[in-house]
């Protein structure tokens, strides 16, 4: 329990897994520690026993990635983050002149992106998220049409957990030839998605659902698009000539990689494949169950559920406070809960909770129904708490 | 002059033949590809279908610079069809002896 004094200090709970997770299980300290006690070489540069040493670990991780979301290890590039891995992918397939279709759900990580672009003469579509999946399959229908260069969707709500359409979504890319890249950040490591799910260029975070450290992403692609690149430099590869590396996944590359990240988000995919992607979202999903439950039960509150299927993630607001005035009152009794807009404004828009936002609830497998419980009871106090 | 002849035991024989199987498990095959990934990927491939397989650099002759290649010891034919199957091109090779 938080109010349990631990020598002198409260101890907190943490429940914004959905920024990232914390904490990471003993293997990916252990895997990070390791990379960097004995994995002491540059992948791709050299071929000493340290160079070939540590192209072996990277290497391993690639195949691990390769096997979970359904593709060629070489065609699993590392990136720093989620939003690094999404800009390679927009800006490597749009050029001036063509058009781009998002979700209303958007995190910035799309949003700012394709804003950008905007302004060099892309055009961009939003297609309005409704409370039905129908609906919203409507709406991308009307905007997926022959000629639209890609469509970047994300698979789940980083607010609500809301969960897109996604094969849906595909099978209208797919028969319109538009590429499609899917923002996989709030459900890899969560809830089953690869690229047989007709994803052409799948981005996700590697130090959310799948465990590994922070300063980890990874672009999965199907090598159905070349990327132009936007980064560019040494590879490791192709050296002797000044154009980058054309072939993944050294040309999105460029630079020393984080060899311990990668080491260590490899851990994370062995824990989450171990653990079971069925029986995290299970615990995960019921931890949110309770929440919601109990939240409805105190009254008072919002709750940001429409929509039919959801990511372990749930919004809320209690009405007279403002999600950040929450979030510290809940931070002051040891609860680590997000709130404000969570870098989504555009999905704040759509939500009706711009520019406030709410406060995010965003459990992880090491999360207990016992803390779940203990928050419920804080809450129920500043509920009753005059405002 | 009776020419001498040597008379060749069974033992002799077997010990040629090890020999020449000696002389010719020192040939290898040094096969370009595109990256280090492509090494380890190649690696991973061959090894998993019972193959020998080494990376190594490439030490001289490469086109592009920062090369790496593998040494194998089996049918180059057989090895590149394996390895073109998996989308690993077999961009040049050489046989070397050790």
């Amino acid at each position: 329990m938080p109010r349990e004094e631990n020598g002198g200090k409260m101890r907190q709970v943490y429940f914004d897994n959905a920024a990232t997770t914390y904490p990471k299980p003993p293997s990916v300290v252990e895997a990070v520690k390791t990379a960097l006690e004995k994995t002491g070489g540059n992948p791709g540069r050299g071929g000493h026993s340290y160079a070939l040493s540590a192209a072996k670990a990277v290497y391993d991780v690639r195949k691990k990635a390769g096997e979970m979301f359904s593709a060629e290890p070489e065609n699993v590039c590392f990136t720093q983050n989620c939003t690094y891995a999404l800009n390679l992918a927009i800006k490597g397939v749009v050029s001036p002149g063509d058009t781009v279709v998002i979700s209303s759900l958007e995190h910035n990580a799309v949003a700012r992106p394709v804003y950008a672009l905007s302004k060099r003469g892309v055009r961009v579509e939003v297609a309005a998220v409704e409370s039905t999946d129908g609906a919203t399959l409507s709406n991308f229908k009307e905007l997926l049409r022959p000629g639209v260069c890609c469509a970047v969707v994300t698979a789940a709500s980083n607010v609500t957990g809301r969960l897109l359409p996604i094969a849906d979504i595909a099978d209208l890319c797919r028969k319109n030839g538009i590429c499609l890249i899917v923002d996989g950040a709030q459900v890899c490591g969560t809830l089953p998605i690869s690229l047989s799910d007709g994803i052409n260029i799948l981005c996700t975070a590697g130090h959310k659902g799948l465990y590994g450290p922070s300063g980890t992403g990874l672009l999965i692609s199907d090598g159905k698009y070349e990327l132009d690149t936007i980064i560019e430099g040494g590879t490791g590869a192709t050296s002797g000539e000044l154009s980058q590396t054309d072939f993944l996944p050294e040309r999105l590359e460029s630079g020393t990689l984080n060899t311990a990240g990668i080491a260590g988000l490899g851990a994370g995919l062995d824990f989450v494949r171990k653990y079971g992607i069925k029986n995290i979202y299970s615990h995960e999903a019921e931890l949110c169950a309770v929440l919601e439950d109990g939240l409805k039960s105190l009254g008072g509150f919002d709750i940001y559920r429409e929509g039919e299927r959801f990511a372990p993630i749930l919004s809320f607001n209690l009405r007279g406070l403002s999600s950040e005035e929450l979030a510290r009152k809940l931070s002051d009794e040891g609860f680590a809960l997000r709130g404000g807009l969570q870098c989504a404004p555009l999905a704040h828009k759509t939500l009706g909770t711009f520019p406030d936002g709410t406060v995010r609830f965003s459990p992880s497998v090491f999360s207990s129904s016992k803390d779940a419980a203990a928050l419920l009871s804080v809450l129920k106090k500043i509920c009753k708490t005059p405002r | 002059m009776c020419s001498h002849r040597h008379k060749i035991s069974q033992q002799d024989i077997i010990a040629r033949e090890i020999i020449f199987k000696g002389v010719l498990e020192l040939t290898y095959t040094l096969i370009t590809v595109s990256s280090v990934t492509y090494a380890m990927k190649a690696k991973s491939v061959l090894n998993g279908a019972g193959f020998y397989c080494e990376i190594e650099r490439q030490e001289k002759g490469s086109r592009n610079g920062c090369g790496y290649q593998i040494r194998i010891k089996d049918d180059p034919a057989v090895v590149c069809r394996l390895l073109e199957g998996r989308g690993i091109s077999c961009r040049e090779r050489k046989t070397v002896e050790r």
